[in-house]
């Protein structure tokens, strides 16, 4: 499968469709407000939050300004613990890296706890047309896995599913494995996954997941969960392979306490979460369980490309998902309708790098420069400039459509000559205020109908200011 | 009144904006009676325009900074350049130094400006230390915090503290004041669908607050609220902020006409 | 795939400062930034370590008790009585625990744990006041199984090795003498998720409940 696929459907499509899905509604409805308060109480409770947040971003930057060196560490580290490393510079490549390993182990199950670098390489198609049962673990993930979706939220998968969905859901996957009761109540539908997951937890020949971090001083990943999948989807296998993106890795285990400090906060409003556990290299001579071999693909996917430019500090993002919480539009349109992978903010800002300006043109447009992703990132990445950035970049590929470029160009050389536009504007201007001169407002103004058909247009109230200022000045 | 405090008048130059030299003048003059009372003289050049942001947020760098340009000349000779918008001060104060980065002979210009610019409430009580305005308003009113002002420019108590100082007029918060109302410029009428969940959404959370008008510091945004809540039928009146501290809130409140008033 | 590594590396090389090579003088700044690292940004709080540490632990819906060292086996009988569950214990290693003489009321293993393992328990490395966290190190006698797999864990903590903060965790890492453990798992609460409807449930693959017995110097 492409990863442009779902691009082709057109965003205003998807938008549209998303509007109109009463499920979708209700569920994002459900989910708006909770991430903020949570997120607000815990930056209450830690005076040192705005510290932590410069020290993190600062941590960011050293690491990607030396990055080559910090991987050459962090390999050597990885190697010295019994794993190996793997370096893709493609998605297809990284797929074809993990294809391997799972047919050399002759693997015939594979547990997966949650990594969005995995959705980005699409990596459960090729595992499944490798001929390998792959299972989602992490519950949200799961639930969409079930569905055949992808996750909407890179933290919370399932955000736009509701209760009822769910159990039906469950009910059609489950029902063959003995569990014909439709449970409805969100404690039993948990437990329902926990009972059906455990048993392949423990049969898996292989467990991916991905990295919050990679830790250069001792070369371990460090996977952040609540549900505890990753754990068992990292310890239980014969073989564990880590897929993550060369801008995951870190100096040292202090580093990682300064970013452990901003992730939860800004993800779930929590101080930490349930697990955050630090896995290096295989089971070692002593050890009586753990797998017996240890794989971390290292996937470039673009990301060295935007090292070098204007882009660099999206490489910082430690996919808390604070943006998408705080994003209005997200909120009203849910994550499926960015079309890619990764959504919100930091996908519109992310999805025309890794994935080309082409195939994304309304993403760094749909969007009201509010500026509230920038300012909860926990890493300071300028989210609402970078769209900004973005605009510029397809403006000079003559991305957007002629039409509306060669508008705003004709308006802009009006603007730059006060008296000319001073002249135009009065015709117009007369024209509005003598149509809405009883009711104060429009209805209807021919060629913005995207504005009038869902509001009323208040009318000019007068001559302009600077005509009325001018003659009257005159006058005195 | 603290303007008996500075000696020799402070000379400011006023930038409309373009939305309230065209559909609302009431706000250039409440601007400037307020930049008086607070002790100013106020200019108001005639080559202004439009601070170009349309332009810039189409992705046309080469049409923002001919603008930008005009807007530097035209206010070269004033003290300082006040605009009764968040969302304009913010462009000159921030867009423009970074579009001139390059440019070395424009860079010292888009800088002196951007230094010199204020949005009108933040100026008059951070700079001109006004604690409060002579104004009545009989209403309960809420504010709407414009996305650029408040967390470009940190604007939020300001408005609320002169606001505190209008005889009969009772502030009360609605929820989500900080979010934003779908404006966007051209993504009102680029996604209109987006836009209209939006301002539907804030014109639910400004129902529920129980209040009679709506204030704020952005034309742009007031006419999106004021535009959806009359398409919604919703008695509630809209205002630019400037205009109830002015007290000029007598005429039609925004997008109300002669039948209403 | 030795391609791939050099054209990343080249990459980022050609990014980062137009190609030049990493030089053996820069590569060690790099190692003495590791090895000089020190903690940032802090939480600072003045409550003494141990009511910090049980107010955190509480606060993430954990439960503990508080205990003399030869009371090590009734406390887990109460609390597995308290839960009805049987007294299979699977058991993990560490002073304090191995120093218990188990009676008879109990069953003892001495293996992973599997799907069907109700209790373990556990001997934390360490502690941190700061978030309530309790840490645990895989080692020859402690699988992370037992973590991860019980509906009840049972995590023994010895008062004196609760600490403020996470990074002082890391330094008595760094100066173990045993080799570096291969899982380090801070484990913050019993399992939860939210992924249906944004409210928590507990429970989700791990541990239901997490009960610490948190042993005082006589």
């Amino acid at each position: 499968m492409s990863p442009v696929t779902s691009q082709k459907v057109a965003f205003r499509e998807r938008t549209t469709r998303a509007l109109r899905d009463s499920n979708l509604q209700q569920a994002m409805g459900k989910a708006r407000g909770g991430f903020i308060e949570k997120r607000l109480e815990a930056m209450a409770a830690l005076p040192e939050f705005d510290e932590a947040r410069d020290a993190a971003r600062d941590i960011k930057d050293h690491v990607l300004a030396n990055l080559d060196g910090y991987l050459e560490l962090y390999e050597q580290k990885v190697i010295e613990n019994g794993g190996q490393v793997h370096w893709a510079r493609t998605a297809e490549e990284a797929c074809e890296i993990v294809a391997n390993i799972c047919r050399e182990a002759n693997a015939q199950v594979v547990t997966k706890g949650k990594s969005m670098v995995s959705e980005e390489m699409h990596l459960n198609s090729v595992l499944e047309a490798a001929g390998l049962r792959v299972v989602e673990t992490d519950l949200g993930e799961y639930i969409v896995q079930l569905a055949g979706e992808t996750p909407s939220h890179i933290i919370a998968p399932a955000v736009h599913k509701t209760r009822e969905q769910i159990t039906e859901l469950f009910h059609e996957h489950h029902s063959k494995l003995g569990y014909t009761d439709r449970v409805t109540q969100r404690e039993a539908l948990v437990n329902e996954a926990r009972s059906v997951l455990r048993s392949t937890f423990v049969t898996a020949d292989v467990g991916i997941t991905g990295a919050n971090f990679l830790v250069a001083e001792t070369g371990a990943n460090v996977i952040v969960t609540n549900e505890g999948n990753g754990d068992l989807t990292s310890s239980l296998p014969r073989v564990h392979i880590v897929t993550a993106g060369i801008e995951k890795v870190i100096p040292s285990l202090d580093d990682l306490s300064v970013l452990l400090r901003v992730l939860a906060r800004s993800a779930t409003g929590q101080e930490m979460s349930a697990y955050t556990s630090l896995y290096s290299g295989p089971r070692q001579d002593a050890d009586s369980e753990g797998p017996e071999a240890y794989h971390v693909v290292l996937l470039d996917n673009g990301r060295s490309t935007m090292l070098g430019g204007d882009y660099r500090s999206m490489l910082r993002c430690i996919r808390c998902g604070a943006c998408l919480n705080h994003c209005p539009v997200y909120s009203a349109i849910g994550g499926h309708a960015y079309g890619w992978v990764y959504s919100g903010p930091m996908g519109s800002v992310l999805t025309p790098l890794l994935n080309g300006f082409d195939d994304s043109v309304d993403l760094p447009n749909a969007c009201t420069l509010n500026g509230r992703c920038k300012a909860v990132c926990p890493v300071h990445i300028p989210l609402s400039d970078l769209l900004l950035k973005h605009r510029l970049e397809q403006y000079r590929r003559r991305l957007t459509p002629l039409f509306g470029r060669c508008l705003v160009r004709a308006w802009a050389w009006v603007a730059a000559r006060p008296r000319l536009y001073q002249g135009l504007m009065a015709l117009p201007l007369w024209l509005m205020r003598w149509r809405g001169r009883r009711r104060g407002a429009l209805k209807h103004i021919p060629f913005v109908g995207g504005w009038t058909d869902s509001r009323d247009f208040p009318t000019p109230a007068g001559p302009s200011f600077i005509r009325q200022w001018h003659s009257r000045k005159g006058k005195s | 009144m603290n303007s008996d405090k500075i000696n020799t008048s402070t000379q400011v130059g006023l930038f409309v904006t373009c939305l309230a030299d065209l559909i609302r003048p009431q706000i250039g003059f409440a601007a400037v009676a307020l930049l008086e009372q607070a002790g100013c003289t106020v200019r108001v050049p005639r080559g202004q325009t439009c601070c170009g942001q349309p332009a810039l947020n189409s992705g046309d760098s080469a049409s923002t900074i001919a603008i930008a340009k005009t807007v530097i000349k035209t206010f070269a000779q004033d003290d300082y350049v006040i605009a009764p918008s968040g969302s304009c001060a913010d462009t000159i104060c921030h867009k423009y130094p970074e579009l001139f980065r390059n440019d070395p002979l424009w860079a010292g210009r888009a800088r002196v400006l951007a230094a010199k610019t204020w949005e009108l409430t933040s100026f008059l009580v951070e700079v001109m230390e006004l604690q409060q305005v002579e104004a009545t308003y009989d209403g309960v009113c809420s504010y709407h915090d414009s996305c650029s002002g408040l967390r470009e420019l940190n604007i939020h108590d300001q408005p609320r503290q002169l606001l505190a100082s209008v005889a009969g007029l009772e502030l009360k918060e609605m929820n989500e004041s900080n979010v934003c109302c779908g404006f966007g410029g051209l993504f009102s009428i680029k996604y209109p669908e987006i836009s209209t969940r939006m301002v539907s959404d804030k014109c639910a959370n400004i129902g529920h607050s129980g209040v009679d008008t709506l204030l704020g510091g952005d034309l742009g945004c007031l006419l999106n609220i004021a535009g959806r809540l009359r398409r919604e039928g919703a008695p509630i009146r809209v205002f630019h902020v400037a205009e109830v501290l002015a007290g000029m809130t007598d005429g039609p409140a925004i997008g109300e006409g002669e039948s209403d008033s | 795939m030795t391609e791939a590594r050099t054209q990343i590396l080249a990459n980022i090389r050609s990014a980062l400062t137009g190609g030049e090579p990493r030089t053996p003088l820069r590569m060690n700044e790099l190692k003495a930034r590791i090895e000089s690292s020190t903690p940032k940004a802090q939480p600072q709080f003045e409550d003494d370590l141990l009511t910090r540490f049980c107010q955190k632990h509480v606060a993430v819906h954990g439960t503990y008790e508080r205990v003399a060292a030869q009371d090590l086996e009734g406390a887990v009988l109460r609390h597995i009585g308290a839960h009805q569950v049987d007294p299979q214990l699977y058991l993990g290693a560490g002073p304090l625990l191995d120093a218990v003489q188990w009676s008879t009321q109990v069953f003892t293993y001495f293996k992973s744990a599997d799907q069907h393992t109700q209790v373990a328990v556990s001997e934390a490395f360490a502690a941190i006041a700061e978030t309530g966290t309790v840490v645990l190190c895989s080692g020859v006698n402690a699988p992370t199984s037992h973590n991860f797999l019980p509906d009840d864990h049972i995590v023994v903590v010895d008062s004196t090795r609760i600490f403020r903060h996470q990074e002082d965790v890391w330094s008595l890492l760094r100066n173990r003498e045993d080799a570096a453990a291969r899982a380090v798992n801070l484990i913050t609460g019993p399992s939860k998720t939210g992924d249906i409807e944004q409210t928590i449930q507990y429970g989700a693959h791990g541990p239901r409940r997490l009960h610490l017995l948190i042993v005082e110097p006589a």
